[in-house]
């Protein structure tokens, strides 16, 4: 049941996002989820239920499947896939890349508020997957760096 | 009240992830590798290290992290051979995070160690979800568990950087076919190396002791030529 630790997180981070917006009561939130993470929409949903409170406790989840785009390295046929299997399609090639598919992401959220505080800066890192993640680092060996993710209670203030 | 909408775009793991790029920086500052040892229960991990470490102990020095949900029994059973371990218990959870692994690295000798490994809590679902900031990320699969076991959970063996199929003296009582679970392990994951063992044949893990050997020596190096090794872990691409 990681669907449950998955609602857990996605509620901490809406929770601190709708602080940090001056939200009063969230309606709608939108998450976006790649095929590949092996997490099931409706009970994310359920485990979602569960795990809200506070701002969130009349909000509804909004969950949309990503497909992972597999690239052949033998012919260089590229495909989006709904499954795990990543074989070539036209050439039967095992060797291939996968990018994408991987995501785990608060794409957006509706929310009630008294004011309207200037929203913050939009993170362009927070939403790189986990595979993305772990290939950039290796491919650059550059540490991440971890007060790119805009938290306000984290690290250096800017 | 009016209601608006306003674009996030943040990963909803960002609180483990940033904790698991602390625990990069704390390792790569030290030299040190980390590798995450994933699998179902009773695959075989524990059993793994009691093999792997004394071989690693004749030049390396390697310290482990256990993670259970309760009992401190896998870590007495690698205080028998000899490595400095840390249990670290999740009461009920079903994955480690990248917090617990820091309070984990805390209580190591991390300055005195060359490889630090992480034996998540056995399950082959949710643990595949929470980057723990490891260098290699290693999953299992035993013999007994079945052949079918790579296309149902197929995240853990996509996220691998290398695979180990365990208990190969059971294959045959266990009517595990080894091509079909190799065959299913290669649709998702092209370029993990594959490495079979068995806790009855000793040389069954050179080959899983030489690829370690490649990671610990790629955390070692400086950051900039560690993109290129990826290929060179591999001893069957090598």
């Amino acid at each position: 049941m990681h669907e449950l630790a998955i609602a857990q997180a996605l509620a901490e981070l809406a929770e601190g996002e709708a602080v940090r917006l001056g939200a009063t009561s969230v309606l709608h939130l939108r998450v976006k989820v790649g095929a590949l993470r092996q997490i099931e929409p409706e009970m994310l949903k359920d485990a979602f239920d569960m795990a809200r409170a506070g701002r969130l406790a009349h909000s509804d989840l909004e969950v949309s499947l990503t497909l992972p785009i597999v690239r052949c390295l033998h012919c260089g046929a590229e495909e989006r896939l709904d499954t795990f299997d990543t074989r070539c399609r036209a050439c039967g090639s095992t060797d291939a890349d996968v990018s994408g598919g991987d995501e785990l992401e608060l794409t957006s959220m509706e929310f009630e508020s008294d004011a309207s505080p200037a929203p913050g800066p939009l993170d362009p890192s927070g939403g790189a997957g986990l595979a993305d993640r772990r290939r950039d680092e290796r491919a650059a060996g550059a540490q991440a760096d971890p007060s790119a993710a805009g938290d306000p209670g984290y690290g250096i203030a800017h | 009240m009016a209601s608006r909408i306003e674009v996030i775009r943040k990963s909803v793991l960002a609180k483990n992830d940033r904790a698991a790029d602390e625990n990069r920086e704390v390792l790569r500052r030290r030299g040190a590798c980390m590798m995450n040892l994933l699998g179902g229960a009773g695959c075989g991990k524990t059993s793994l290290l009691e093999r792997l470490l004394p071989r690693l102990a004749k030049d390396l020095r390697v310290g482990v992290l256990e993670g259970d949900l309760a009992t401190t029994r896998d870590a007495e059973r690698i205080a028998a051979v000899g490595a400095p371990v840390v249990q670290l218990l999740t009461e009920g959870g079903c994955h480690l995070t990248a917090a617990l692994v820091r309070g984990g690295l805390e209580r190591l000798p991390v300055d005195e160690l060359d490889l630090i490994v992480v034996e998540n809590v056995g399950n082959c679902v949710c643990p595949t979800n929470f980057d723990l900031g490891e260098h290699a990320r290693l999953s299992m699969l035993s013999a007994a568990e079945g052949d079918d076991k790579p296309a149902k959970y197929a995240h853990l063996f996509q996220t691998a950087d290398a695979v180990v199929i365990s208990k190969m003296d059971l294959a045959e009582a266990a009517r595990f076919n080894v091509d079909r679970a190799a065959q299913d392990i290669r649709v998702v994951n092209p370029h993990a190396p594959i490495f079979r063992t068995s806790f009855t044949l000793a040389s069954s893990f050179e080959g899983l002791e030489t690829w370690l050997r490649g990671c610990i020596a790629a955390a070692r190096r400086p950051p900039g030529d560690r993109g290129a090794n990826r290929r060179v872990l591999d001893p069957l691409l090598a």
